[in-house]
């Protein structure tokens, strides 16, 4: 959890950056209130990428990734954790 | 069924499988009444064609019998009241490949209503559609803001495919009509009449840019036998390529001439002196006389000879202006030195997880025209 704190931080000031929002509350619903629609995702999509250094693929987009700081918060932590290396080790 | 779909519509692709929330279902007769009305609201163009012959139209193109993948098809989706809030139009079309078939889904038309957009409809129709079982996924006249979704979501634009052309046949006479358009008054007739009075003269004096030269070759009504004949000569000049039927083939022809909104339907196939195959061409010509070609193809090499007889055609047939989309193969030829290229902003887009598929279309090696494109008569 306090892992996610600065994250979280980080992803409100993009989220009112490029929403131009004033604030936003950790949970508040940005579809079911109309805040987002699909070219507006797309910016958010580039300015979260561009923020956390990650990369969203095409195929990995889920909608609900993007309904609240919250599931923002969320989706970055698990793209940020570091990729497990298989090691294989020899008899 | 298909096995790779599940209750709820969705397509299992790559292994991924994504459940639309809220949900997105195939266009069903029922619901042809509300996509039409919302063609109608969305698209400008549309009301120029009555609810009657659109209605007929959508019918005609969405639910024909043998369709090639059956679960890839127009989508809807609702808003909680279960009225349509999301559309996207669907077809099908099968291609040679490298010896073997492969299908393409071309979809056209994204609208969605206010209540739509605030559910991302347009994105996650998009979604669907791109992750649906065909080869490769097609859009067509695409505007900027349908290009940033594609792009997001795997998709590419294609250049070579994306560049239009305008051509001026009486030069006077179509700056009149732009001059009207934007400052239109009561002098309009008397300007328009000087106007072509005036291109009349300089064609008669042979100035090249208001004179069109009849071309030697023969230009003979294009029927849908010639038509299937022409295809199947220009054919192995392409490494993707439409495969075409007589049925095919007709119904397309139906469909164009069946719309009135662009003006009469001309279409002709050309003959060198030897009575050797030239190409084709098909074009709209509006009563102003601004000429929209759906199709201008050629053996590669006559490209010259084909637009020399278009432009000499739609200038007989009183045309003032010709536009159209160039085929890649047509970019060095000397006919676009009398050509504007126009940043038209429509652009052609791209979507395959197969690497080979994208790069014949990138570099010029698919025979893609408007007339397999979006069906753009709609």
């Amino acid at each position: 959890m306090k892992q996610q704190q600065p994250i979280q931080i980080k992803v409100t000031s993009t989220v009112c950056k490029t929403l131009t929002l004033e604030t936003i509350a950790f949970e508040e619903d940005l579809i079911d209130t109309g805040v987002l629609d699909s070219l507006s995702l797309i910016q958010l999509m580039v300015a979260l990428e561009n923020e956390f250094n990650i990369r969203i693929e095409p195929e990995e987009i889920d909608f609900e990734d993007y309904r609240s700081v919250k599931a923002m918060t969320a989706m970055i932590t698990r793209l940020s954790l570091p990729v497990p290396l298989s090691v294989s080790v020899g008899s | 069924m298909d096995p790779d779909l599940n209750l709820a519509g969705t397509y299992k692709h790559q292994g991924i499988l994504k459940q639309e929330n809220p949900p997105i279902t195939l266009l069903t007769t029922d619901d042809i009444d509300s996509v039409v009305e919302l063609s109608r609201l969305y698209f400008p163009g549309s009301k120029e064609s009555s609810f009657q012959t659109l209605k007929k139209r959508t019918a005609q193109l969405y639910f024909k019998d043998g369709e090639l993948l059956p679960h890839v098809k127009p989508i809807v989706s609702r808003s909680a009241n279960g009225d349509i809030n999301g559309f996207l139009g669907i077809i099908t079309k099968s291609f040679q490949y490298k010896n073997r078939m492969i299908t393409m889904a071309n979809c056209h038309h994204l609208m969605a209503t206010e209540d739509g957009r605030k559910q991302l409809m347009p994105m996650r129709l998009l979604q669907h559609f791109l992750s649906g079982p065909q080869d490769i996924s097609l859009s067509d006249g695409s505007a900027d803001s349908t290009m940033e979704l594609w792009k997001r979501l795997g998709g590419e634009f294609v250049t070579g495919e994306s560049l239009y052309y305008k051509i001026p046949l009486r030069p006077l006479s179509l700056a009149t009509i732009h001059l009207l358009k934007q400052y239109p008054n009561r002098m309009g007739e008397s300007l328009r009449f000087v106007a072509a009075s005036m291109d009349s003269i300089a064609e008669r004096l042979k100035i090249p840019l208001f004179y069109q030269k009849k071309p030697f070759n023969g230009i003979i009504p294009l029927s849908t036998e010639l038509m299937s004949v022409l295809l199947e000569i220009i054919e192995p000049f392409y490494l993707l390529f439409p495969t075409y039927n007589l049925t095919d083939i007709d119904s397309l022809f139906q469909l164009l001439e069946g719309e009135t909104k662009y003006g009469t339907l001309h279409k002709a196939a050309l003959f060198d002196p030897n009575n050797q195959p030239i190409g084709w061409f098909i074009y709209y010509a509006q009563k102003k006389g601004v000429c929209e070609v759906i199709q201008a193809v050629s053996i590669p090499g006559k490209e010259t000879e084909l637009f020399n007889a278009l432009t000499w055609h739609a200038f007989s047939k009183g045309g003032v202006e010709l536009s159209g989309r160039l085929m890649p193969s047509q970019l060095q030829t000397p006919f676009t030195r009398k050509a504007f290229s126009v940043p038209a902003r429509m652009w052609t887009l791209i979507h395959s997880s197969d690497f080979e598929l994208k790069h014949t279309i990138q570099t010029g090696n698919a025979f893609l025209t408007r007339l397999e494109g979006d069906l753009w008569v709609l």
